[in-house]
């Protein structure tokens, strides 16, 4: 158990519901709140590290209670609770500001899982947590300034044309995995590729890939294929901008 | 076989590109590269070769590194002390405690900071 408990704050208008989230936090510091005023309140009092909020409350439902939090600049993870479940529901709350989306019913280990990821210290600096979309810068330049103290122009060269070649087959074996649904493997290569990309100042192309493996430790399997294929289409692009910058160099 | 003007160590580690940036950025500290891709290799070369150090990385497939430094430390080889620095993808998800309980004498996060790499090889080799 960590020293210090995070604070979670729970926000439902149904009591029988709160009660239900305690006990299953009951290992975090909590406070609560009926509604997105009540929350507003009680988390300008007491600050929070994470936020269960329900959508349906009177008042002030959970996506404007959000709302106002996010246009305060207030990062923190804040997880939607609702009785929905399409995907475009959750691709609605993602879009709009929410880190994540917990829909009903909620088994204990699930509320205990993804509470948890979100308040790993690894899952707080990959995530950009704000309404707007995350945009990482294509490279890192320190890194690729530090790798060549070691390399010359040309063996660094070499080298990131086998990293993008390696991961071109990489890419190919998930692919092949997610036919099998061999989740585990995938999430064994992406962290991979994570690691690689950051070693050599691909640093989107590995912020991608954390996010991607995050969303699967999540045991957020669904959509997978389409979040692959536009991860796919993102590392062709980083490997595309890595060719450009060469020949911009060349000249 | 043996030459002490160079030092052998065993990089352990899935990814070839890691492996060959491993081999160049060692050159400098004069290390012979021995490669394996998965953790059972480290285990079946670790018994036939005598080495300085080993890299390993975390994420391996068949055996994990933190498994195969268990497996190594408690071998009755005569080098089941040998130098183990761990390389990880993610350190801030795994507790300093985990690496160094596993019988790691030190460790770093990716992305590599290869000076310091550099640092750790040479202190656990000189």
């Amino acid at each position: 158990m960590p020293a210090l408990k995070k604070r979670v704050l729970i926000v439902d208008d149904n009591a029988v519901n709160r009660k239900y989230l305690k006990t299953v936090l009951k290992d975090y510091d909590l406070t609560e709140a009926e509604n997105g005023i009540e929350a507003l309140e009680q988390f300008n009092t007491t600050a929070a590290d994470l936020i269960l909020m329900d959508i349906q409350m009177p008042v002030m439902d959970g996506m404007e209670c959000m709302k106002v939090l996010r246009d305060k600049n207030v990062s923190i993870p804040i997880l939607a609770i609702t009785a929905f479940s399409g995907n475009e529901d959750r691709d609605k709350f993602i879009n709009e500001g929410f880190s994540d989306f917990l829909a009903k019913p909620l088994p204990p280990n699930t509320i205990r899982t993804v509470v948890g990821n979100w308040l790993s210290p690894d899952k707080q600096t990959l995530q950009v947590y704000t309404n707007k979309k995350p945009d990482y810068s294509e490279f890192d330049l320190d890194i690729i300034e530090d790798l060549k103290k070691y390399l010359t122009e040309n063996e660094y060269k070499k080298l990131v044309v086998d990293f993008i070649d390696e991961t071109k087959i990489f890419l190919n074996n998930i692919d092949l995995l997610t036919n099998k649904d061999d989740f585990s493997s995938i999430i064994r290569i992406l962290h991979t590729i994570k690691g690689n990309a950051a070693s050599l100042g691909f640093y989107r192309l590995s912020k991608l890939s954390a996010v991607l493996e995050a969303k699967l430790k999540n045991e957020q399997f669904q959509n997978f294929s389409d979040n692959f294929e536009a991860f796919k289409s993102n590392a062709y692009a980083s490997f595309e901008a890595f060719k450009t910058q060469l020949n911009r160099n060349d000249d | 076989m043996t030459n002490d003007s160079y030092k052998k160590v065993l990089v352990a580690e899935d990814s070839s590109v890691i492996q060959n940036l491993l081999k160049k950025i060692l050159l400098f500290e004069n290390c012979k590269i021995t490669s394996a891709k998965d953790g059972q290799k480290v285990l079946d070369i670790f018994e036939k070769e005598d080495f300085d150090l080993i890299i390993m990385d975390i994420n391996l497939p068949h055996v994990d590194g933190l498994e195969a430094t268990r497996i190594i430390r408690a071998s009755n080889s005569k080098n089941a002390n040998i130098p183990i620095i761990g390389i990880s993808g993610n350190a801030k998800n795994l507790p300093e405690s985990d690496f160094i309980d596993a019988g790691m004498n030190d460790y770093m996060q990716k992305p590599l900071n290869y000076d310091k790499l550099i640092e750790l090889v040479k202190k656990y080799t000189n």
